[in-house]
């Protein structure tokens, strides 16, 4: 694993403006940043980022089988108790998923560390499953890299194919997309989503989620008033499951993408869970819910997370009880978690963290990102990779 | 050669954005329509599928058709009520039916007939050589559509004894679905709390 420097193509913001992707700069910060990228082995890439992937993806659902048929378990993971039966439904009825990321750290040696599962609402996978493929088959053409360079990304043929898959599964020829107004991160997230949807052949209307409406018999519709049988929502459940109409959504006839089911999958406490169900398992981090911390030796480092957070807000970094680092946000009222401290490698003056995707249960590649400070936030920047021998 | 680890190809073209321009489809129907204003056309209303076959008798098919269109859209724009009596109370005795399905439970009026315009095709997005709608009609004392015509948005279309009616190309747009009371905004409101934050994905 190595990262290497590289010129940026000619003209790519204005490729940008061509595919439409307006997010590459925030508030005047490159996001996406071409002026380098990291190398993998083949052997990398499959034994230590994308088998484990598997595996621990395999091991997380193993957790959420038993804690949606534990009522004190989903207590821990601060699921309502009003919304229990509903995501137990949810799980055993096999709704269908769509696509998740892990947080990896990984420096190229040893096994890498799951720091957290984004299951419910990943961002970045424009940037990953389009952007990042079209770089290097334009580096490649124009010669800056050699033809043998591969990369690990199959997100989009996935995506397509998952679609289609879960159309069938919902007897939908039609998916809604909606989101939050005001980012142009997910609404081009959410566009990107619609792009594969129509390419697997769905039809995909947009409305924005607080747009949708309900009648009085509790069917959700868009602004004409007709019915939304099948939704994909980039937002979050535990956002849904406190408002208004939040236990309709739980139990109403609309199909979510993602399903309810990620709220159990997407939760921060279930690193804890994973940690004491395989214990020493050479993929996780030691973690502990705030009410097991008791019988725990606190001695060096220690990362604070909330149980729900997005985007690496309030996470506070702990050595020997004093704090060393933290991050500002408005997260945390529901409670946290302790997972021992373990560093992002640093490359040159680069922290970085990579995001191992999967689309329903199969690994289908990975993004970087790279940050100045210990804790990836939404500031950091999108780097490509490559794989070559 | 090893098997690629990234996607095979990508559809470049459907990919762009900036060019993308939505096809020039400006339903040339609509165009039409709006250019004459809103010229009436003749309908008829029938109350079953053989008074409707008896006089159009080379019609069978589009009668029966045009019958079971009106009765799946009656399950979607009639009035609903949660309780019978409610129903009976707007729609008189026995004349409320209850339906339940995947998705709810309630009573709704009985269809008490359909519409059938001849319409020249192009309205909407399909063609058709005909347009159908739900009819119903009150038998409760107090109500004002008492021995009356009327559609899913309650138009009055006169009395019970009249088979043909005057209808506008509005007359036949889609109506809404059920819902006597839609509500909205109630999911987006976690967002103004953290409205600091650029995405709320993660």
């Amino acid at each position: 694993m190595l990262r290497r420097d590289i010129a940026p193509r000619k003209h790519w913001q204005s490729l940008a403006q061509e595919y439409g992707f307006h997010f590459h700069t925030i508030k005047g910060e490159p996001y996406w940043d071409e002026s380098a990228y990291y190398q993998f082995t083949l052997e990398q890439i499959e034994r230590d980022i994308e088998d484990p992937t598997q595996e621990l993806h395999e091991m997380c659902l193993h957790v959420v089988d038993e804690v949606v048929q534990s009522p004190q378990l989903l207590t821990d993971f601060c699921i309502p108790q009003a919304f229990h039966e509903a995501v137990c439904d949810a799980w055993q009825q096999r709704q269908p998923s769509l696509y998740s990321r892990l947080d990896l750290v990984y420096d190229g040696t040893g096994p890498a560390k799951l720091l957290e599962n984004n299951a419910d609402t990943p961002t970045s996978l424009y940037e990953s499953g389009f952007w990042q493929w079209l770089w290097l088959e334009q580096c490649v053409d124009n010669g800056q890299l050699p033809q043998a360079a591969d990369q690990f990304n199959s997100l989009q043929e996935k995506l397509i194919m998952r679609f289609r898959d879960i159309a069938n599964l919902h007897q939908q020829k039609e998916m809604y997309f909606s989101c939050c107004q005001d980012s142009d991160e997910d609404r081009g997230t959410v566009q990107y989503l619609q792009d594969c949807a129509a390419q697997a052949g769905l039809d995909t209307p947009f409305i924005y989620i607080d747009d949708i409406g309900i009648t009085e018999t509790h069917r959700f519709v868009d602004l004409n008033d007709m019915p939304i049988n099948s939704a994909f929502k980039l937002y979050p459940w535990e956002f849904m499951l406190k408002e208004e109409f939040g236990e309709i959504a739980a139990y109403s006839a609309t199909q979510w993408v993602e399903p309810l089911w990620k709220c159990v999958l997407s939760n921060k406490a279930l690193m804890p869970l994973l940690w004491s169900r395989f214990t020493h398992h050479p993929n996780l981090l030691p973690s502990y819910l705030h009410k097991d911390l008791k019988h725990v030796d606190k001695s060096g480092k220690w990362v604070k997370k909330p149980i729900f957070s997005r985007e690496g807000a309030n996470i506070m970094i702990i050595d020997n009880n004093e704090v060393i680092a933290q991050t500002g946000g408005q997260y945390g009222d529901e409670g946290v978690i302790f997972q021992q401290f373990h560093a992002l490698p640093k490359f040159g003056n680069h922290y970085t963290l990579i995001g191992s995707w999967l689309v329903n249960d199969m690994p289908a590649g990975i993004s970087i990102r790279e940050d100045n400070s210990l804790i990836t936030q939404d500031s950091s920047r999108f780097v490509p990779h490559i794989i070559l021998e | 050669m090893n098997q690629l680890k990234r996607s095979a190809s990508i559809a470049l073209p459907q990919m762009r954005k900036w060019f993308a321009v939505k096809p020039l489809t400006v339903c040339i129907g609509a165009m039409f329509l709006s250019a004459c204003g809103e010229e009436p056309e003749l309908a008829s209303i029938y109350t079953s599928i053989d008074e409707c076959a008896s006089e159009n008798p080379n019609y069978m098919q589009e009668c029966t058709s045009a019958y079971q269109e009106a009765k799946d859209e009656a399950l979607r724009t009639s009035p609903k009520f949660v309780s019978e009596g409610d129903c009976e109370f707007e729609f008189g005795q026995d004349n409320c039916e209850y339906v339940s399905n995947q998705s709810s439970s309630f009573f709704m009026p009985f269809m008490a007939g359909y519409m059938m315009s001849r319409v020249v095709n192009g309205f909407g997005n399909n063609q058709r050589r005909y347009y159908s709608q739900p009819m119903f009609t009150s038998y409760a004392r107090r109500s004002v559509f008492r021995g009356r015509w009327f559609n899913a948005s309650g138009k009055d279309f006169g009395n019970l004894g009249r088979r043909d009616a005057k209808v506008y190309p509005s007359d036949f747009k889609k109506k809404p679905t059920v819902n006597r009371t839609v509500k909205r905004g109630g999911f987006g409101k976690s967002v103004a709390r953290s409205s600091s934050f650029r995405s709320f994905g993660g």
